[in-house]
């Protein structure tokens, strides 16, 4: 009976051993990225909208960028979609680590790997089809890639979690 | 026998953790692939969409006014060709303002050139003013718009100004000659001054009866403007 109680402890998936401080660490840096990532996209749709009297006023190329064709999905401004993957991403990494809970990580490195994937082509669209660069933009796409490299690395740090701890209870 | 347990241990340990890589990587795998799927439904949506890259109507108006000259109301946009903002005001705001108030005889459009944003905003305000004098400023000025990219990239070289004007069949040797020999030059520096001095530094800037509004806001803010300028010209009348 001892066995299988200590099986149970060892099951609190992201506090096992001494992966303990790599995890947070890294879970403390993905949920600051995401906070960054969330002002820069916030600030992106505002400027979308344009509610503001933000108006040309030499500040073209983002301007061009933001108002081109290539920056709303079936209406949806992609600054508003970056924003809320971004929140999105710090609230599940956050839950992950509070609830101990690995599946909340898979699913926030989904989010950030098509995130990331996204954030690729809108580059691609810049550089190539757009030839304009939004320095915004690019901050974004920076703070999502690395976002997207560290939470690959919090997910493989838990990736026998992730496994599903019922699979390895009983050598 | 105590060697054989072991060993047997071990080797179901090594199946078992060989087992569990497979299933993380595999896990992995599904949810990575969800995640490209998804990515791959956006991108084919904004390709393939109807939705963005919206195109400029032309409006019908005379010269560089749409609307009734006696409407109560005057709206004064200053506006550089180059300004992606003001692209999305001549999509959106401005034939919502049409549908809404032109159309009844309340409120009349005059356009103002501001440019400000180089070389190409200078060359497309003059050329737009050649197209006035062949009677076809709307045509030019959505043509304009339509065509409009990158500040200074070349979108509107004196071959692409030449080409849009044949486009909308304006008198393209008359055009060349009004626009090579800058005949228009002033008149489009006097609008800049006038919009300098009443204090417009970006684009677009509009006045409704006076009352400066800066971007192409929300049309809620226009209505609003539009109806109070409407009823103090009435009660001015009355």
């Amino acid at each position: 009976m001892t066995a299988s109680t200590l099986a149970i402890e060892n099951r609190h998936p992201l506090s096992r051993g001494g992966r303990g401080g790599v995890a947070a660490a890294l879970s403390l840096a993905a949920i600051a990225l995401a906070f960054v990532g969330l002002g820069v996209a916030a600030y992106l749709t505002v400027v979308h909208y344009a509610h503001q009297p933000i108006a040309c006023n030499g500040i073209g190329d983002c301007e061009y960028v933001n108002s081109s064709k290539y920056a709303e999905v079936a209406g949806v401004p992609v600054a508003l979609m970056g924003a809320l993957a971004y929140a999105t991403m710090a609230t599940i990494v956050a839950l992950a680590w509070l609830r101990r809970d690995a599946m909340l990580l898979l699913l926030a490195w989904t989010i950030a790997a098509a995130s990331f994937a996204f954030s690729a082509y809108l580059t691609y669209i810049e550089l190539w089809v757009l030839d304009a660069i939004c320095v915004y933009c690019v901050i974004s796409a920076s703070v999502m890639t690395a976002l997207f490299g560290v939470l690959s690395a919090l997910a493989w740090v838990h990736r026998d979690e992730i496994t599903g701890a019922d699979d390895f209870a009983a050598p | 026998m105590t060697s054989a347990v072991n060993a047997k241990r071990s080797t179901n340990a090594a199946r078992a953790s060989t087992s569990r890589r497979r299933k993380s990587m595999f896990r992995f795998g599904v949810f990575g692939l969800a995640a490209v799927a998804v990515v791959g439904a956006l991108v084919a949506v904004q390709v393939f969409g109807s939705g963005g890259g919206a195109v400029v109507e032309p409006p019908i108006g005379e010269g560089r006014v749409l609307g009734d000259a006696d409407a109560p109301v005057t709206i004064v946009e200053y506006a550089d060709f180059q300004c992606p903002v003001c692209k999305r005001a001549a999509t959106d705001l401005i034939p919502q303002i049409e549908e809404e108030y032109v159309s009844a005889g309340q409120v009349k459009i005059e356009f103002r050139h501001y440019p400000f944003l180089g070389q190409e905003s200078w060359d497309a305000a003059q050329a737009a003013a050649a197209a006035e004098e062949q009677g076809k400023f709307w045509e030019y000025y959505a043509a304009l718009f339509n065509a409009q990219g990158r500040e200074n990239s070349g979108a509107f070289s004196y071959e692409t100004l030449l080409q849009l004007a044949e486009d909308i069949g304006l008198d393209v040797d008359r055009f060349d000659a009004t626009l090579s020999s800058n005949a228009n030059l002033e008149v489009i520096q006097a609008d800049a001054d006038a919009a300098r001095e009443k204090g417009v530094n970006s684009t677009p800037t509009f006045f409704v009866n006076g009352a400066k509004i800066v971007g192409a806001q929300d049309v809620g803010k226009f209505r609003d403007a539009i109806d109070k300028a409407l009823a103090d010209a009435q009660e001015a009348a009355q």
